[in-house]
């Protein structure tokens, strides 16, 4: 019996998040409590499989319609200026991240063990050899504040991933996935750093450190982006559940959230973000040059 | 993926070509998906652009990090598709602004107070006559909050807004429509690959 057939009724309201997750329909505070619960879960975990699986099928069902023929061109294009993740290169441990406001160039790091994947040297000696680890990551995070924004570029190495991860969770392994990303402050009214907004390839991360925790039934922490004017835009929404370093994903980056002059944090009643700010801000920060 | 009329281990060696940064192996799964890819996010997104735009990411995600995909964990074509999704939602809620997104429901609400069903007028639009066929075994209820979920991208407080339902009955309908589904595309499902979640 698959994971969508069994009834249980203790199990009940995770079987419900199991599939409004597969359809990615939760609210942020239900898809923060089904992802912890997910990863410990194997009946949800064949829940959200069964639940893909039927969704895969009825998009065999709709009416084929193809793109224009230069998508593809644009695809194939693309992807020589694109960066990759290594699926296996050699770890490395980094000397610590010590930006000094340009590129965070980890490549001399100290080999660790080079020999392992011997089979990926070939990956391993491309172009996008600045290898990071999620140490460096960590580093990374920690040294944000009072550097302004950086173009970082960070790669995984998914041995040191499965380590450190262990440690800090995957709040470094999403920064460390992420590709090439800039990193913006967010200080509050004393001038601390209690969040930076982290723009990378694909998505768009608030990492929190210091915002106070939300009552996620009926509050919102709302990110703003400013203007050259300084008007405001919502741009998404996430909780801050731990007053401890957090990430949380608050939107994509190719739909222009990297252009504004600025951005902000408001924490706001509700759980929508309203058209504009009705609350003062409780963070800021400016994109430098 | 049974368009494709391709096996799991085509898809496999085509992945194991990628991994090792063949740009060529990229070529021959996009002209394998990108057909899929394309039309589920121009369903979603209602937007030829913005379905192309999505679809290229979707590609130059599996191009940067074909590692996400776990065999281990499911179907390659069933993934892929779990990813077209998750980034086309993320886009028709990124690319609809709060003015459109409320115009949106707006526009079905006075009709609920008319008495007429607004679900039943959001699925017309959003769902193609395949796809409500494959749909038609199941509880209207049940469609509606499954349909507008899965191919307009809203939320499940958002599907609870527009059909009237509270909350805790459209996830209950979610459930229950997923399950009946199952069974309703039980042959269809044994041609695809078993999936694994997707957290795009």
């Amino acid at each position: 019996m698959s994971g969508l057939d069994r009834f249980d009724t203790a199990h009940a309201e995770w079987d419900e998040l199991a599939v409004g997750w597969a359809l990615r329909a939760l609210e942020p505070d239900d898809e923060d409590r089904f992802t912890a619960h997910l990863r410990g879960c194997e009946r949800c975990a064949a829940s959200v499989q069964d639940s893909g699986r039927v969704l895969a099928a009825l998009v065999e069902q709709l009416p084929l319609q193809s793109p224009s023929p230069q998508l593809r061109t644009r695809l194939l294009a693309e992807i020589g200026r694109t960066r990759r993740n290594p699926a296996a290169a050699p770890a490395r441990v980094p000397e610590p991240a010590m930006p000094d406001g340009e590129l965070i160039d980890l490549s001399a790091a100290r080999g660790r063990s080079r020999t392992r994947h011997a089979t990926t040297a070939k990956a391993s000696r491309s172009t996008w050899t600045r290898i990071s680890t999620l140490v460096a990551a960590a580093a990374a995070v920690l040294a944000i504040a009072g550097l302004g924004v950086w173009n970082v570029s960070l790669q995984t190495d998914r041995d040191a991933a499965t380590s450190v991860a262990a440690e800090r969770g995957e709040i470094l392994q999403d920064l460390a996935s992420a590709g090439e990303v800039s990193m913006t402050p967010l200080r509050d009214g004393d001038g601390r750093a209690v969040a930076t907004l982290v723009r990378g390839s694909a998505q768009t991360m608030v990492m929190t450190n210091g915002l106070r925790v939300n009552d996620s039934s009926d509050q919102i922490y709302v990110l703003w982006g400013l203007n050259e004017v300084g008007e405001p835009r919502p741009l998404g929404t996430f909780d801050v559940v731990s007053g401890e370093l957090d990430m949380r994903t608050v939107g994509s980056t190719n739909s222009g959230i990297d252009t504004f002059n600025g951005y902000a944090v408001t924490l706001e009643s509700g759980r929508r973000a309203p058209v504009a700010p009705t609350l003062p801000m409780v963070a800021t920060g400016q994109v430098t040059p | 993926m049974s368009r494709t009329g391709l096996s799991p281990a085509d898809d496999a060696a085509l992945l194991a070509r990628l991994s090792s940064g063949e740009s060529d192996a990229l070529a021959q799964i996009y002209d394998r998906y990108h057909r899929q890819v394309f039309s589920l996010a121009l369903r979603i997104l209602g937007d030829h652009i913005l379905a192309e735009d999505t679809t290229q990411e979707v590609f130059l995600a599996l191009w940067r990090d074909p590692t996400k995909f776990d065999p281990a964990k499911g179907g390659f074509a069933s993934w892929l598709l779990s990813l077209a999704h998750h980034r086309s939602v993320d886009a028709v809620r990124r690319e609809e602004s709060q003015r459109r997104r409320r115009d949106r429901l707006a526009e079905l609400e006075p009709a609920a107070l008319m008495g007429e069903d607004p679900s039943e007028k959001a699925l017309e639009r959003l769902v193609g006559a395949d796809v409500r066929t494959a749909l038609a075994e199941l509880p209207a209820v049940q469609r509606e909050a499954l349909t507008l979920a899965y191919f307009g991208g809203y939320t499940q407080r958002e599907v609870a807004a527009l059909t009237g339902a509270p909350l805790g009955t459209v996830k209950t309908r979610m459930l229950a429509g997923m399950r009946r589904l199952r069974h309703v595309l039980g042959s269809a499902l044994g041609d695809l690959p078993s999936t694994g979640g997707v957290q795009a």
